[in-house]
């Protein structure tokens, strides 16, 4: 009899978990911060559920968004790319300086633009390299890699443009940033798009699984055979590759290039949404950076829509973006913690 | 035993939710006593240990210090009555100096919110000097050989006032010659009134210079003996449970009678490798079917050159053949592309990827080959393949999907084997394949690795401390002394006793290190 | 890394032999002092193993806050008002954030970075984005207040600033603190392994704590004795100077992996990229280059300090140091 109340009582308890396991499933989590935000925001001003709105929510979110797809993947494979707002503001430059510098009749306007994208990404590509390098070959622990590099591209970028801004670009490049398909921003759909390629490439393909094992044990992936080096230089290549595409489309969106955009702010956002989005090393899925980035586009633009009315509005994105990354933190922590099933004591 | 006690434990439980750890355990150790606490991984030592450094708080049972009693330690209660836990890793900053270490544990018990160099120096040195005056006191830990930094702790831990030490498998690093020391220091100690709990898995070690020798199996006290009273095969058999040795010798030799490894082809040969100072001029051959044991005191060179074989580390000079084929090793892939497999002596560490399902794991050696036509890995596919593999090898688990770590020591082992038999290489390099691992367990992994050198004709390597299943397993055994092969013994030639006084013997030629200079 | 020192210092003034005088020195001082005391704050926590970049825009919000409340108040006095006020502060901020990072038990670095905007953004939206030239009474003429004067034909008048004495009073006390103290030591132990630092009896929480507290009362004081020099106040004081003076406290011998790290260490990295920095002035280099080669000497630094670190292939089983580098 009392075994028999037992097991009922251990089915419930079993169910309760499960069910609680996929509550805090983090898509549903991330889904439903999303919800939140957006009704808050609604009701907070009528200016906030307008098609502009999204559209700004797309188009920017698409910059932050695939910088945080790089700086994810690296994550993912135990390392971590601080350099990757200066890699898009380099590559962006390579392009820019192809498309003024050039006389403009020598090509003509689409092979021009189509030439200079391809720079930027070879750019990235570089970058990219560089860092992987750094990290896989050279043994240098990946914050001071890639901060050591943030500080060469932002040099370099600094250097050639003598600390000016370049604009005055053909205007294919501004339709990359500012058009739209269908009502779609281009922006949101490359992102859509990248991260449906990253997607597959994380989950699908072998390079995902090998992106894994070396971020849950560089050892243990070795001595199985993966080629963990080449697997972390091509992780960073990649982030390289996604934040030259951010690159671009800044490029597009604000018509000029500077070396000094977005500077701090970028990296820290992108390592937000690795955060927010629950990656750790050897895990983590490319669906959660998407929506996190999402997210804190929406409660970006959000607050910057109801500050409108102050004229400092545009520093007090400094302070969410601080108090925001601290709070994420923290609240990995705890959901961490009611995620963990009941702590096992060791014997 | 007239002496007087200094520790008695009486009855003590302890249990982790449904696991019970300790079940009644009662012992007792004198004033100036060597005793030996031996049991399999799980068996209750480390639960011992940290009820008298008083991390865990007992069910039941009670304590008592030169009479005092304890329902129970605190961790400051246990440093005031003089008990020292020294453990595996020494407890040291690296960072610091031999001084600094030594001092800094009293300073903080006193209270003090500055340091006095010159006293810390002149304490540290008083104590030290007891114990082994060639330290440098002024030199960093990190730069220190594995006994020096154990000779360190020994002395911090008298130097806080320890009158009862616990040294948890203190010779784990240590080569046979560190050893010695060791056990000098411990006779030393023992000397000055000093009690020593020496807990370890090595039989012999602990036969040798433990006084009385206590054997815990599955939570309880089985033998509770003078040492000069019990031989290494009772401390198995109380150990295990059960004489498992002899049984599975004979349980395996039946079928294989009929072909013997030895009439097979040479599938690796290896000529005159060499690595200084780890090891030099190693040559021998592994047949088709056949399982060499390779066995030598710790330092002997044994895991390097299986690490060379492996592609870790780059071999100066010689030459291997597989398949009668001269081969070029300098990395993992290559390795794997001549058809070698190795599993690891650090399981947790470089076996199984945490936080990974067994599928997953079953897979990282044939990710490349599990693609589709357009590049894809398909995860039904994967489960499937995981699913193979668990069922061959009768891996318990519920699903392919749950994490790794959800699996006991001996699962986990046997995904790793999983791992390399879905690569399928023709050489199986395994490093102390059943180090913490339960007993039957160990039996099967055992029959396992006979399988694969009678059924499937794989070469293999077996490097182990556990000399009963070196004898047990291996068609040869090669002996490893100072990074020479010593001696070489067909299966039943050699029995324990003997192998392990070969290890112990000293040789005449000096080790590769005096040979280099 | 003296020897280094004097050897650029030689081989510039071959190039240029204005270089080598008593008012260049005293300009180089003088220029890497307020970045030699944020220095001595980085250096704590970098001996505890933790990665803090939060330090320039505390010292930022300090001495901008600080100055705001006196101006405020009418305060006609000189520095030693505002060093306190800044100091106690970066004291404040440093203490929030060990607060945070011990009771969430999360790392430095990540919570730094959110720190890092949000004391900038602090200056910038609550108290004012504008430079603030005013400067209380006592402040003023400040920042040519020499101990010794020298006339320079390049330079012109220069000397050694009285604020070394601050520096150097902050750096006995930091030696003091690191060396003799148990505190101190305690940075050292938990920097070398935390998991002992605790068996053996500290509380990681509390060293981690005050080392942050040293680390933003450093900065408040730093922050201060900058813009006293500057003759202006700035909400944006040290913006994107985080990496040079990290740069140039691990070129000083910290570690970035704890455990190491010393004072006059701290100060010799300081002036080393000061001196460097200089150099490329004297050598022609145009101010753009400055970064570029900046983050040339980082990358060069840290690749020689990986590979110094590797020989070790005694225990092979250990394989080499794995990639995780904590984020």
């Amino acid at each position: 009899m009392e075994t028999q109340a037992r097991r009922t009582k251990d089915k419930i308890f079993l169910v309760f978990v499960m069910f609680k396991r996929l509550l805090l499933t983090h898509e549903v989590l991330l889904l439903t911060a999303l919800g939140i935000s957006i009704l808050c925001f609604g009701l907070l001003t009528n200016r906030f559920l307008t098609y502009r709105t999204f559209s700004v929510i797309a188009t920017q979110c698409a910059e932050i968004g695939l910088m945080g797809l790089g700086m994810g993947l690296t994550i993912m494979v135990g390392g971590v790319d601080l350099s990757v707002n200066d890699t898009a503001n380099l590559s962006a430059l390579v392009a820019g300086l192809f498309l003024t510098r050039l006389p403009k009749d020598l090509l003509s306007t689409g092979v021009h633009v189509l030439i200079s994208v391809l720079l930027a990404l070879c750019t990235g590509i570089l970058c990219g390299y560089l860092n992987g390098f750094l990290v896989a070959y050279l043994q240098v622990p990946p914050i001071l890699a890639s901060l050591g590099t943030l500080t060469l591209f932002r040099g370099i970028s600094a250097a050639v443009t003598g600390g000016t801004r370049i604009a005055g670009f053909p205007r294919s490049i501004s339709f990359i940033g500012r058009g739209s398909v269908l009502g779609v921003p281009i922006p949101f759909l490359i992102l859509i798009g990248s991260g449906l390629l990253m997607h597959l490439i994380v989950n699908h393909s072998a390079l995902g699984y090998k992106i894994r094992y070396v971020g849950t044990s560089i050892r243990t992936a070795r001595l199985s055979g993966i080629k963990d080096k080449s697997t972390i230089v091509i992780t960073y290549i990649i982030s390289g590759l996604l934040s030259s595409i951010a690159g671009i489309i800044i490029m597009g969106r604000t018509g000029s290039v500077a070396y000094e955009y977005g500077t701090q702010t970028y990296v820290l956002v992108a390592r937000a949404i690795v955060s927010l989005a629950a990656v750790s090393s050897g895990s983590g899925t490319v669906a959660n950076l998407v929506l996190a980035a999402l997210i804190l586009q929406v409660l970006s633009t959000g607050f910057y829509g109801t500050m409108m009315t102050s004229s400092r509005a545009s520093f007090f994105k400094d302070i969410f973006w601080g108090i925001f990354m601290i709070a994420i933190l923290i609240f990995e922590q705890v959901i961490k913690r009611a995620r963990r099933p009941q702590p096992k004591k060791a014997r | 035993m007239q002496n007087d006690e200094f520790l008695k434990v009486e009855n003590v439980h302890k249990r982790f939710g449904g696991v019970i750890a300790l079940n009644g355990v009662s012992f007792q150790v004198n004033k100036g006593e060597i005793v030996g606490l031996v049991g399999e991984n799980g068996s209750g030592k480390s639960t011992t240990i940290k009820i008298l450094a008083g991390v865990y708080e007992p069910d039941e049972g009670d304590i008592y210090i030169e009479g005092r009693h304890y329902k129970r330690l605190t961790p400051i209660e246990s440093i005031k009555e003089g008990i020292h836990v020294i453990y595996q890793d020494f407890s040291l900053f690296p960072n610091l100096t031999v001084a600094e270490n030594i001092a800094l544990p009293v300073f903080i018990d006193e209270g003090k919110k500055f340091i006095n160099w010159r006293e810390a120096y002149r304490v540290a040195k008083e104590t030290l000097h007891r114990i082994n005056p060639n330290i440098r006191l002024n030199a960093e830990v990190g730069t220190l050989s594995a006994s020096e930094r154990q000779m360190v702790a020994i002395a911090a831990a008298l130097f806080h006032g320890a009158r009862f030490i616990i040294m948890d498998e203190p010779t784990t690093a240590l080569t046979r010659r560190e050893v010695e020391t060791l056990f000098q220091i411990i006779r030393q100690l023992k000397s000055r009134g000093v009690s020593i709990l020496f807990v370890s898995h090595k039989l012999q070690e602990v036969k040798e210079i433990a006084d009385r020798i206590i054997i815990y199996r599955d939570g309880r006290k089985v033998l509770d003996r003078v040492a000069s009273e019990v031989d290494i095969k009772t401390m198995e058999i109380h150990m295990t449970g059960r004489e498992i040795s002899t049984l599975e010798r004979d349980e395996r030799r039946s079928p294989q009678q009929s072909k013997q490894p030895s009439d097979e082809p040479f599938l690796l040969e290896v000529r005159n490798l060499t690595l200084l100072p780890h090891f030099q001029d190693v040559s021998f051959g592994l047949r088709y079917g056949e399982v060499l044991g390779i066995v030598g005191l710790v330092g002997a060179g044994q895991r390097e050159l299986a690490l060379s074989l492996f592609g870790v580390l780059k071999p100066q000079g010689g030459e291997i053949f597989v398949e009668g084929r001269k081969v070029q090793i300098s990395d993992v892939q290559d390795a794997l592309k001549v058809g070698m497999g190795y599993l690891p002596e650090d399981r947790i560490n470089e076996g199984i990827f945490l936080g990974q399902s067994i599928a997953n794991n079953i897979i990282a050696t044939v990710i490349d080959r599990l693609r589709s036509k357009l590049g894809f890995i398909k995860r039904l596919k994967v489960e499937k393949f995981g699913e193979k593999y668990v069922r061959e090898l009768n891996i318990k688990t519920p699903s392919v999907k749950s994490l790794v770590e959800t699996l006991s020591g001996g699962n986990q082992q046997r995904v790793v084997l999983a791992k390399w038999i879905a690569y399928g290489p023709k050489i199986l390099i395994l490093n102390g394949p059943t180090v913490g691992i339960d007993v039957g367990s160990k039996a099967e992994i055992h029959k396992l690795i006979r399988k694969l050198a009678s059924e499937d004709k794989l070469g293999i390597i077996l490097i182990s401390d556990d000399i009963p299943e070196v004898l047990g397993v291996c068609d040869r055994i090669v002996l490893m002394k100072n990074g020479k092969l010593a001696a070489e013994y067909k299966y039943g030639e050699i029995d324990e006793d003997t192998l392990y006084l070969k290890m112990i013997e000293e040789t005449n030629c000096g080790s590769v290190a005096a040979l280099e200079k | 890394m003296g020897i280094l020192l004097l050897v650029i210092c030689a081989v510039v003034g071959v190039f240029s032999p204005s270089f080598i005088s008593f008012a260049t020195l005293f300009e180089m001082v003088r220029g890497s002092l307020a970045f030699a005391i944020m220095g001595l704050g980085v250096l704590p926590v970098l001996i505890a193993g933790e990665v803090n970049l939060s330090f320039c825009s505390v010292a930022a919000f300090s001495a901008f806050a600080t100055h705001h409340l006196l101006l405020r108040l009418g305060y006609q006095g000189g520095i030693g008002m505002y060093l306190i006020l800044s100091g106690l502060m970066g004291s404040l901020a440093g203490w929030v954030m060990g607060v945070i990072v011990t009771r969430f038990k999360l790392r430095v670095f990540p919570v730094s970075l959110g720190f890092w905007m949000f004391w900038y953004g602090m200056n910038l939206f609550v108290i004012s984005p504008i430079i603030n030239f005013t400067l209380p009474p006592g402040l003023v003429g400040y920042y040519s207040r020499y101990i010794v004067t020298v006339q320079d034909p390049v330079i012109g008048v220069s000397g050694l600033h009285e604020a070394i004495i601050y520096l150097l009073a902050m750096a006995l006390l930091m030696w003091f603190f690191l060396r003799y103290t148990m505190m101190g030591r305690g940075l050292y132990a938990v920097g070398g392994n935390r998991e002992v630092a605790v068996r053996i009896g500290y509380n990681v929480g509390k060293i981690l704590t005050i080392a942050l507290v040293l680390s933003g009362a450093l900065s408040g004081i730093a922050g201060v004795i900058q813009c006293s020099f500057y003759r202006y106040f700035t909400p944006t004081l040290f913006r994107g100077q985080e990496l040079s003076v990290l740069t140039a406290v691990v070129i000083g011998g910290a570690s970035l992996e704890g455990g190491r790290g010393s004072v006059l260490g701290t100060i010799l990295g300081v002036f080393f990229i000061q001196v460097v920095t200089r150099s490329l002035v004297y050598l022609g280099v145009k101010g753009e280059y400055q970064q570029f080669v900046l983050g040339l000497m980082l990358i060069i630094f840290f690749v020689a300090s990986s590979i110094k670190r590797k020989p070790r292939p005694e225990k092979m089983a250990k394989l080499e140091e794995d990639t995780q580098g904590g984020r």
